[in-house]
């Protein structure tokens, strides 16, 4: 495929920034289109959304294909008074997030009905256009100040999104997830320009040069680090800093909960914060205190799920469940943990993302979907009962689907390192059985509380098939996983040994005072 | 002395952008005198002063392309890069403000020749005291610039409010004007001169750096100029008058009276009191993080726009002030940047009041905001890009972030890096975030409230156009900053011990001493 692929003059040097550049400008674009009063206006500006994000995903299949095991990379001067470089790079760990959030957003758009964007339809969709080139660029970039301003740039349109099309309470549930993960980034910021002073330049390539030649002493690491994990852990939402996602993930629209499940904090971390810093994080009382955090996660946010009033905040605690696999994988840092936790950041984007969509729907032929509320849905919605349950057993880890996949790998690559964690996780693989099997049974089985049960119609045909290739994705990766995992390993065993071959060199301090 | 000072030496030449724009201001005022009363004549005064401010940008260009290093000086004037760059950021706020004032004076009826004049005038202030070298000339300009200043504060006479700011900021201004020349006078007593680059000479030779004269000098210094710049606890005075004045008055206050007193501010610490920074280091570290401080919190209360915008200005001179603790070349670089960033963003704001109020000073209320996504768009779309660059945020918030970013690369690269004044920094603006996405929220997430009373839909083209060019300026140098960056720093690069003309470099200031401070 890939010499068919540059036969054509596919290459990545025009394929990379095409990836990050058609939703950027597709947003202003669509922002541009005139804007009518009524439904004239949100047609046009959907229809074009959705051929600009089908030309992203292409282009992110496009790069899937060309970019060989390695990487690719494409440079452009930005701005030089500060050493910083338009620099989008795509590796192993990139590119299956990548065409994750390429697909989602697309599938995203498509399974938001039409009629669910009721005003500013042009602003909704060049918010969406917006997003969707943030997220990528977190992915892409290999310059810090770009995966800075990528990083930020996710917090407008995702705000704007929760807040005015979302539920009454959304404005407030958009400010504090603003406010609470700008928190995050401002500390971050003051210890990239600090990295970045000391290096002479804000490219990965600069900056891990000076981790490795010149690197900073462990105190400087060990604030350096705390201040990137700030930003990435508020993100991801780990416990104790998941409160802001619950609501945020509700009170949205079904799109805004997709784009808030693509994990770019665990991403950070692993390619920004370990390779930067690793001497701090490969501390033993950091890991400790990292992995105890995931596995806390796992085992509160699947008991704390387990009472939650509605579907989409037992998935948003479901979420953070998985959360806790990931950063469990991460702090064990072995090859094959740190796969799993990639396999586990990609399919619960897959399986979380699906499920919102489907409750998305859920919700716009009910409108209460409460669970008091519900009862009985199978007899009128088998089509959605089916999914619901396949959903349902992936994010429980059943295997045979692709939830299985990630979160075995993660146990077994952390075992050897965290015996008591791991057996300590595998009960929250019970509970997610437990609290998803009781929501779908509240959901679709038992007496109806529905008051015209008989009027609800199953899912179109178009729902149907936007989640049918939710449900490929399910079981393909769940009995194949083989091309997702070889697409990865080069990458990770080269991260993970370089990070731990220069972990063992802290050296004397920058930012107290000892400049070259 | 190089070839090009010898061109360029002759003090006319030098003063060309004063000379325009005074000059400017007394045919403005003659035109005022000679024109019919009227709506057209306010309108042909005002575009005759942007055609003033034009011709100085013009003159400043030409001067400017020769950038001379930072320091370059002809006895009590100044003529490099640094001169030059504020000056151009004064006279777009000047612009700026003249084309709201335009629009906004036909809709309030304030029809006068002499408001122009006045901006004129106090631009001329301004100018100067951004060239100034010496503390005699930095006294004329900031009295030059304030007397205008006080004057276009009350000049709508039909409401309490403004003569109300106007006597508070006279009366505060002259106490503050007070403590200036007192501390100039100990200043001279200590140093035997008022210019700077001897006065720098003079502390360095005789080690005057702790002599309780100079101290006491630079004390009274520092209050003066915070009075001027509104740093806490000498910023009492700005909500009232920033609420009473005139709109474009009060942008032409928050942006030109800024740039113009921190410019000055920043030449006399770094330049003629550099080697006593072990004195007001830690003076300037603390006023930046109470300004900070206080005025994002008190900022968070404020129900009138105005009166937000005031105290958002006040945070802004904390964020300013943490530049000149870095007491660098990149310091001063900064400063220009974020000047620039700042007064883009704050014309925008102000020009998107003017427009939605319609000329009625009570319309200011965040409240009168509400829902106007729904009505104006693209207003409320421009307004929601200003706050967001007034609060630092990338992408969106265009340049506002870089000049965050600056200040704190500035802060944590130089000698003694600021990392608590940085963290401070950014906490304020964490702090800052609840005010400005209060604005934001009140535009987009409410629905429009029906008015018993619409304002009147004054015309706003000129206004528009302010809104629209700040906004998309904002914007692109928030996605390309590399020229705006380019610019700033190129302006302020010190001079090269090769090219110093005379045996003693003014710009030793910015050498690294031996004897730096500790984090405080």
């Amino acid at each position: 495929m890939m010499q068919g692929l540059t036969t054509l003059g596919v290459t990545p040097a025009w394929v990379l920034p095409m990836v990050l550049g058609v939703p950027f400008l597709g947003s202003i674009l669509v922002w541009l289109l005139p804007r009518g009063t009524g439904d004239v206006e949100a047609p046009l500006a959907r229809n074009v959304t959705i051929a600009l994000l089908t030309v992203t995903t292409v282009l992110a299949l496009a790069l899937w294909g060309v970019v060989p095991s390695g990487v690719a990379m494409v440079d452009y001067p930005w701005i030089e008074d500060f050493g910083s470089r338009f620099r989008l790079a795509a590796t192993g760990i990139s590119l299956p997030l990548v065409l994750l959030t390429a697909v989602l957003m697309l599938l995203g758009v498509l399974a938001t009905p039409r009629t669910s964007v009721t005003h500013r339809a042009t602003s909704y969709y060049a918010l969406v256009l917006l997003l969707t080139a943030g997220i990528l660029g977190i992915f892409l970039a290999a310059d810090l100040l770009l995966f800075y301003l990528c990083w930020e740039l996710m917090l407008v349109p995702l705000y704007f999104l929760i807040g005015v099309w979302g539920s009454e309470r959304g404005a407030a549930a958009g400010k504090t997830f603003f406010v609470y993960t700008m928190l995050g980034s401002l500390l971050m910021l003051v210890a990239v320009i600090t990295i970045a002073s000391a290096a002479g330049g804000t490219t990965y390539e600069q900056l891990r040069n000076m981790a490795v030649s010149r690197p900073m002493s462990l105190f400087s690491q060990l604030l350096c680090f705390g201040a990137f994990a700030s930003a990435f852990l508020v993100k991801s939402a780990l416990i104790p800093f998941h409160t802001w996602l619950p609501d945020a993930q509700s009170e949205g629209p079904p799109l805004a909960a997709v784009a808030l499940g693509i994990k770019v904090g665990t991403y950070g971390l692993l390619v920004l914060a370990y390779p930067l810093f690793p001497a701090a994080a490969l501390h033993p009382t950091v890991r400790l205190v990292l992995a105890s955090l995931g596995v806390v996660g796992v085992l509160y946010g699947s008991l704390v799920a387990l009472v939650q009033p509605d579907f989409r905040r037992v998935m948003s605690y479901a979420s953070i469940a998985h959360l806790g696999f990931v950063v469990l994988g991460i702090s064990a840092f072995t090859p094959e943990s740190v796969s799993g936790a990639l396999v586990v950041m990609v399919n619960a984007g897959i399986t979380t993302g699906g499920m919102f969509l489907l409750l998305g729907m859920l919700r716009q032929r009910l409108g209460d979907d409460r669970f008091q509320s519900l009862g009985g849905l199978a007899r009128q919605m088998p089509m959605f009962g089916a999914v619901a349950v396949l959903f349902a057993l992936a994010n429980a880890g059943l295997p045979g689907t692709n939830g299985f996949v990630g979160e075995f790998l993660v146990l077994i690559g952390a075992f050897p390192t965290f015996p008591v964690l791991v057996l300590m996780a595998t009960i929250g693989v019970i509970l997610a059985a437990a609290y998803l099997l009781w929501a779908v049974q509240r959901v679709l089985f038992g007496p109806s509380a529905v008051p015209d049960a008989a009027g609800v119609r199953d899912l179109t045909r178009m729902e149907t098939g936007i989640m049918c290739a939710f449900v490929a994705a399910i079981i393909g990766l769940g009995l194949y996983p083989a091309p997702l995992l070889n697409r990865m390993q080069v990458s990770v065993a080269s991260l993970v040994n370089g990070v731990k071959a220069t972990a063992g060199l802290p050296g004397p301090g920058i930012g107290s005072g000892g400049q070259p | 002395m190089n070839t090009f000072a010898a061109a360029s030496l002759d003090l006319g030449t030098l003063l060309m952008p004063e000379i325009i724009v005074s000059v400017g201001g007394m045919i403005v005022l003659l035109f005022g005198a000679f024109a019919p009363e009227g709506a057209s004549s306010t309108r042909r005064a005002h575009l005759l002063a942007m055609l003033c401010v034009l011709f100085a940008a013009g003159a400043t260009a030409m001067l400017a392309n020769q950038s001379p290093p930072l320091g370059a000086s002809v006895g009590p004037l100044a003529y490099d890069g640094f001169r030059w760059a504020s000056v151009a950021v004064i006279l777009l706020g000047a612009l700026g403000t003249l084309v709201m004032a335009m629009e906004y004076n036909e809709g309030a009826a304030i029809s006068a020749s002499e408001p122009p004049a006045l901006v004129l005038f106090s631009a001329a202030g301004m100018l100067l005291l951004v060239g100034a070298r010496d503390l005699m000339l930095i006294f004329l300009g900031i009295e030059v610039m304030s007397l205008s200043i006080y004057v276009l504060t009350g000049l709508d006479r039909s409401r309490a409010g403004s003569a109300e700011g106007a006597l508070k900021y006279f009366l505060l201004g002259a106490f503050s004007t007070g403590f200036l020349l007192y501390g100039m006078a100990l200043l001279y007593g200590a140093t035997g001169t008022t210019n700077l680059t001897v006065m720098a000479e003079a502390i360095a030779a005789k080690r005057l750096a702790t002599d309780p004269l100079l101290l006491g000098g630079l004390a009274l210094m520092f209050v003066g100029f915070s009075f001027k710049i509104a740093a806490v606890p000498f910023h009492m005075w700005t909500p009232d008058v920033y609420e009473g004045a005139p709109t474009p008055y009060t942008s032409f206050m928050a942006a030109g009276v800024k740039t113009a007193a921190f410019a000055a501010f920043t030449r006399l610490l770094m330049d003629g009191l550099g080697p006593a920074y072990v004195s007001w280091h830690y003076a300037a570290w603390l006023l930046a993080a109470v300004t900070m401080v206080t005025g994002n919190v008190l900022a968070l209360a404020q129900e009138n726009l105005k009166r937000m915008l005031a105290y958002s200005s006040i945070a802004h001179a904390g964020y300013l002030l943490v530049a000149i603790t870095s007491h660098s070349a990149d310091g001063i670089a900064a400063i220009v940047f974020y000047a620039l960033a700042y007064t883009l963003a704050t014309v925008g704001a102000y020009s998107v009041l003017c427009l939605v109020s319609g000329g009625i000073e009570k319309r200011t209320r965040l409240s009168d905001l509400t829902g106007l996504s729904r009505t104006r768009p693209v207003i409320a779309t421009a307004m929601a890009v200003f706050m967001l660059s007034l609060m630092g945020f990338p992408i969106a918030g265009g340049m506002g972030f870089f000049a965050k970013w600056y200040v704190l690369r500035a802060a944590l690269s130089s000698n003694a890096p600021q990392l608590k004044l940085a963290i401070i920094l950014v906490l304020a603006s964490l702090v800052s975030a609840g005010y400005y996405l209060n604005v934001i929220a009140t535009m987009f997430m409410k629905p429009p409230v029906d008015d018993p009373a619409p304002a009147r839909q004054v015309p706003a083209r000129w206004t528009g156009g302010v809104i629209a060019v700040s906004a998309v300026l904002l914007l692109a140098l928030g996605v390309y900053p590399g020229p705006a960056v380019h610019w700033a720093r190129s302006s302020t690069l010190p001079m090269s011990p090769a090219r110093g003309g005379s045996g003693q470099s003014p710009l030793q200031a910015f050498a690294p001493t031996d004897s730096q401070p500790a984090l405080p």
